[in-house]
């Protein structure tokens, strides 16, 4: 049972309407000729449902969204990146992550100060201004605040509806368990959602399925189970022993909260990862970010965040996205990487080399620079103890830097929680003991997906199915075709990181597995 | 315009939501050896500021620990990045006091 505007749940279906225009910039005919407009109204792959056209107001300005679009991406869309000034530097920032993590997007809305703008929809005549972070002034909301508090029981909390916790959900419903499954994030399939390339691996991970379609998958057939509640937009704010995760779980209009304290028997925690940022002059300027963050942008919403790009990073992220900023329009530049070899698929490195696009293996960046806003990066080339070789410096005229350098796990509910945490280098970062059955040391709180350390959409799943079919089993559901289920899942890991390239996953997983 | 007229007209961001950039980590590490003698990550955080902003050190975490190690192995001592986490607290996530504030109980259920 979905519990949001069914419209608000996927923002990436066929075209309700004609939506497409022609040309890849400004159309004549578009209804917003006039102003800037960074939509993408031809893309090869996607067509975008942006839902009913609404305005908001940006300081003064009047400003065109669509009911489908967050209020990060319309002014995106309009060619605003700078969102907020900074605490103590009073610099001007903008988002980072754009997945409700970083808190970089936060402005005032409608009189209430940081608004995380990123995982916010649009709502017509939204009053959107530019925030002081540090010293905001007293709320002043523009509507009353309607708050609602709620006690709600299940059988399994699942936090998180991306491809783990959607797997999990999934599993625990079959078997007939009460659950509940809730994501920040206005639109349900975590990363998926963004991810148009298509999969590799077995039939079972679903090869050559795009990530879009997945998700879409998922989320159709879960819709339809009457013992699975959905919470869109529903942020895990706390965890309590008595009450359970305290949720705010935000109306389609900004000043409406429900306050769900979900009691869980068994929770599921899948609450994902976050981009990795670099350290150098500039990496705050609006329009650095990360190729996530891009990737969201574009492939969500259809929005060109910049029309020249930098991309740091040549590992798989970084080329599938410089391939896809080609795709919407964007020159990339250059795709560096301070490594003398790519760690990409050979199949997604030989594209974009295709393409024309100059992929500099051993150059890292020194500075971005810019007024306001990113306006060129200096990069240059290192040997190989890393040192930079004289001269080689270049300068390049550029409006984004995208940062594809890796990704950590997401764990600050798990920590929250009271479930001991390990830094494991192998798995990304700070990750979750946990059982072969991902059992953490908490009883009934499992984990799953990129919280347990960073792997792929497809591992997700599977561990998605494992801790699900798990936390319903320890509850006494039982059925034979779960324990198939789930020893298939098992299986299919262990071969999936038998493979010489995950090695590395397979010697972090042993430092975090415990028995109980 | 050449590279070097531009260069490190920027700061370098560690922290984004406490404005720390990578010179005060340094710079704080070294105070807090100067003045306690030793290392302890609660009062480092205090001291710089990073992992204590509104994110709470989703973003800055890694960067700290990259930093503090460097420095640390610098006076002989090996940092165990299981005491650089911080205690987490509710909220997770900013959100307006009235979520906090009004208690009773209605809807549904």
């Amino acid at each position: 049972m979905l519990l949001q505007p069914v419209d608000a749940i996927f923002p990436v279906l066929p075209p309700s309407r004609a939506w497409i225009v022609g040309g890849s910039g400004i159309a004549a005919s578009s209804p917003l000729s006039g102003l800037v407009d960074r939509r993408i109204y031809e893309h090869p792959v996607l067509k975008f449902d942006r839902g009913r056209r609404v305005r908001i107001i940006f300081e003064g300005r009047e400003i065109p969204a669509y009911e489908n679009e967050t209020i990060a991406a319309a002014l995106y869309a309009a060619g605003i990146v700078h969102f907020n000034y900074s605490g103590h530097l009073k610099r001007p920032r903008g988002p980072f992550c754009m997945i409700g993590k970083c808190s970089q997007c936060m402005m005032r809305v409608n009189g209430i100060p940081h608004v995380r703008t990123c995982i916010t929809l649009v709502e017509d005549g939204m009053i959107v201004e530019r925030e002081d972070v540090h010293d905001a002034e007293l709320p002043t909301p523009t509507k009353k605040m309607k708050v609602e508090y709620v006690t709600k029981d299940y059988d399994i909390v699942v936090i998180g509806a991306g491809p783990a916790g959607l797997s999990a959900a999934m599993q625990a419903a079959k078997l007939g368990a009460k659950v509940a499954v809730l994501d920040q994030n206005p639109f349900l399939g975590g990363q998926l959602i963004k991810q148009t390339h298509k999969f590799f691996g077995t039939k079972d991970s679903y090869a050559g399925t795009r990530g879009v379609e997945i998700a879409k998958m998922l989320v159709d057939e879960i819709k339809d189970y009457e013992n699975v509640d959905i919470y869109p937009s529903a942020q895990a704010i706390g965890y309590y022993r008595r009450e359970g995760v305290l949720v705010a779980f935000q109306s389609r209009r900004l000043a409406e909260y429900r306050v769900l304290k979900l009691r869980g028997k068994r929770y599921v925690v899948a609450t994902g990862a976050m981009e990795r940022s670099l350290v150098f002059p500039g990496n705050d300027l609006p329009g650095v970010m990360g190729a996530g963050a891009a990737q969201t942008l574009m492939n969500v919403f259809g929005i060109r965040p910049a029309d020249e790009v930098l991309i740091i990073g040549a590992g798989n992220v970084g080329v599938i996205i410089a391939y896809q900023a080609a795709q919407a329009g964007i020159k990339v530049k250059a795709v560096i990487d301070i490594l003398p070899k790519t760690a990409a698929y050979l199949v997604h490195a030989s594209k974009i080399r295709r393409m024309g696009i100059p992929v500099l293996m051993r150059h890292t960046i020194r500075e971005a620079y810019g007024k306001g806003k990113v306006e060129g990066a200096v990069i240059y080339e290192v040997d190989e103890k890393f040192r930079p070789v004289p001269g080689s410096e270049k300068d390049l005229a550029v409006d984004g830097v995208w940062m594809a350098v890796g990704l950590t796990p997401s764990v600050e509910l798990l920590e929250l929680m009271g479930a001991k945490i390990k830094f494991v280098r192998e798995l990304g970062g700070y990750v979750p003991l946990r059982t072969q059955y991902l059992e953490t040391t908490l009883d009934g709180v499992y984990v799953a997906g990129d919280a347990t350390g960073i792997e792929e959409a497809s591992t997700a799943m599977m561990e998605g199915k494992i801790a699900g079919i798990s936390a319903a089993f320890s509850l006494g559901y039982k059925a034979d075709w779960a324990e198939k289920e789930r020893a298939h899942a098992m299986k299919w890991l262990d071969e999936f990181r038998s493979s010489p390239h995950y090695a590395r996953i397979k010697e972090g997983i042993q430092k975090v597995l415990i028995q109980k | 315009m050449s590279s070097e007229t531009h260069r490190f007209e920027h700061p370098a961001i560690v922290c984004r939501c406490m404005d720390v950039t990578q010179e005060e980590m340094i710079q704080a590490f070294n105070a807090m050896v100067k003045f306690l003698g030793s290392f302890d990550a609660d009062t480092y955080r205090r001291m710089s500021g990073a992992v204590t902003g509104f994110c709470q050190g989703r973003g800055c975490l890694q960067h700290l620990q990259r930093i503090l190690s460097g420095e640390l192995r610098k006076i002989g001592v090996q940092l165990d990045p299981d005491k650089l986490v911080p205690k987490r607290r509710p909220p997770l996530q900013p959100v307006p006091f009235a979520v906090f504030a009004r208690l009773e109980e209605g809807g549904e259920q």
